[in-house]
């Protein structure tokens, strides 16, 4: 019960941080995409079917609040949350690095495929602000917020 | 218990189903150089064809559901009709059966009844059929050999021969390739023999070359062969070619423009004498 709760305010707090990331975007100018830590975590607590329409869902909600193509996200984190869903189980997410590259390479991944459609579309150039930067500062965050005892008792992860 | 192989497969639809959601969410918002999104573009592109097919598919339908029923209202006309036409052949038959009944009772009204016997054609040599028939009268009617047989009309076809059972007799016609039948030309009472060759036209032999045959002239029975009565019609001179010493002259037969459905066999002795 504890542990569920503790789910539910990690949620909660991921979401306010996102909320507080975009906000402060302009004035930062860096991106650290919260959301997509929720999806990691439903692919690691939840099963096939939910982690893709949430990993969708959370794409989407992504694309309204960055202002661009609705649906750019919601393919590219949906596409992610197949290979994550698969990789994590042979993944020991004890070991922070490994966390990190997870975190890193996934949304670097799923950056790029969203840079891809923007290119397409919009004719827009390559964003390394979004398919470097994002995904490493993602990672560091993941990694921080896994590092503390409470999340990683609560995730299962000892 | 789910197929490993199976669940796979549905998850990779179901991951795929979720992406052409989103591709569709996409290309609704992509807008083209005609001011119209690509969904919208897709979406014409997808349904033109189908507007331009489908007007013409519901005129061929409609064509072709009429064109049916068309067909269905004449085919049931047609088969009324083929009801109709049955009945009225089968009417005609026996309208045709009582005509010729009446045909032989006023051509013959002058024979007696009692000297001629009325009998059906039952049988035709199917490999001759100018050879000889089957007739349904025998011997328990009075039917011999050597009977004169003539058609309704009352034109020379052949002669009973053997076999003659109690109600079956053969007739051989004179077109057969057996036997003959002592004739000569009505007009000049020229005198010959008449032979035939299973074909439509007899030979009229034994006539002298001088002799005078003109084309056309009707050949009856002599009755010098003491089989045939005299004066019976048999044919016309269809043919005159002069040999050496004799002509060359074809006869072509009455009774073979009619069809051989009855015939008459002539009993009376003194009749036929």
């Amino acid at each position: 019960m504890r542990k569920r709760r503790i789910r539910i305010l990690l949620l909660i707090l991921l979401v306010l941080l996102q909320v507080l990331a975009n906000r402060n975007a302009d004035r930062l100018q860096v991106h650290v995409d919260f959301l997509f830590l929720i999806i990691l975590y439903y692919c690691v607590r939840s099963d096939y079917y939910r982690s893709i329409i949430i990993a969708s869902l959370i794409g989407i909600i992504t694309d309204i609040y960055s202002m661009g193509i609705l649906g750019v996200f919601g393919f590219s984190r949906a596409l992610i949350a197949f290979f994550a869903f698969h990789t994590l189980r042979f993944l020991d997410l004890k070991r922070k690095l490994f966390f990190f590259f997870l975190v890193f390479f996934s949304l670097g991944l799923s950056n790029l495929i969203a840079n891809g459609f923007f290119c397409l579309i919009n004719n827009a150039g390559f964003n390394l602000r979004m398919v470097l930067l994002s995904p490493v500062l993602t990672a560091i965050a993941g990694v921080l917020i896994l590092s503390f005892k409470t999340v990683r008792e609560s995730l299962d992860v000892y | 218990m789910v197929d490993p192989g199976n669940l796979h497969h549905r998850r990779i639809w179901f991951l795929i189903i979720i992406l052409f959601v989103n591709i569709i969410l996409i290309s609704s918002q992509i807008v083209l150089p005609n001011d119209k999104s690509l969904i919208h573009n897709v979406g014409i592109g997808i349904i033109a064809p189908f507007q331009k097919v489908l007007p013409r598919m519901a005129e061929f339908v409609v064509f072709q559901f009429n064109h049916y029923i068309f067909n269905r209202r004449y085919h049931r006309k047609y088969l009324q009709a083929q009801r109709q036409i049955d009945t009225l052949t089968r009417q005609k038959a026996l309208l045709e059966r009582k005509h010729l009944e009446l045909e032989f009772s006023r051509i013959h009204a002058d024979i007696p009844q009692e000297s001629y016997l009325r009998a059906e054609v039952i049988l035709v040599d199917v490999d001759f059929p100018l050879n000889s028939v089957l007739i349904d009268q025998g011997y328990a009617r009075g039917v011999r050999k050597n009977l004169a047989v003539i058609s309704p009309e009352g034109h020379l076809v052949g002669k009973t021969v053997e076999p003659i059972t109690m109600h079956t007799a053969k007739v051989r016609l004179i077109t057969s390739s057996i036997g003959g039948v002592g004739a000569y030309i009505k007009t000049n009472r020229l005198e010959g023999f008449l032979t035939g060759e299973n074909s439509p036209v007899c030979q009229f032999k034994y006539v002298i070359g001088n002799a005078s045959v003109k084309f056309g002239e009707e050949v009856v029975t002599s009755g010098t062969d003491r089989i045939f009565p005299p004066f019976i019609p048999v044919g016309v001179v269809s043919s005159v070619q002069e040999d050496y010493l004799e002509k060359s002259i074809s006869v072509d037969p009455f009774f073979i423009h009619h069809p051989i459905k009855y015939v008459l066999v002539l009993t009376d002795e003194k009749k036929k004498n």
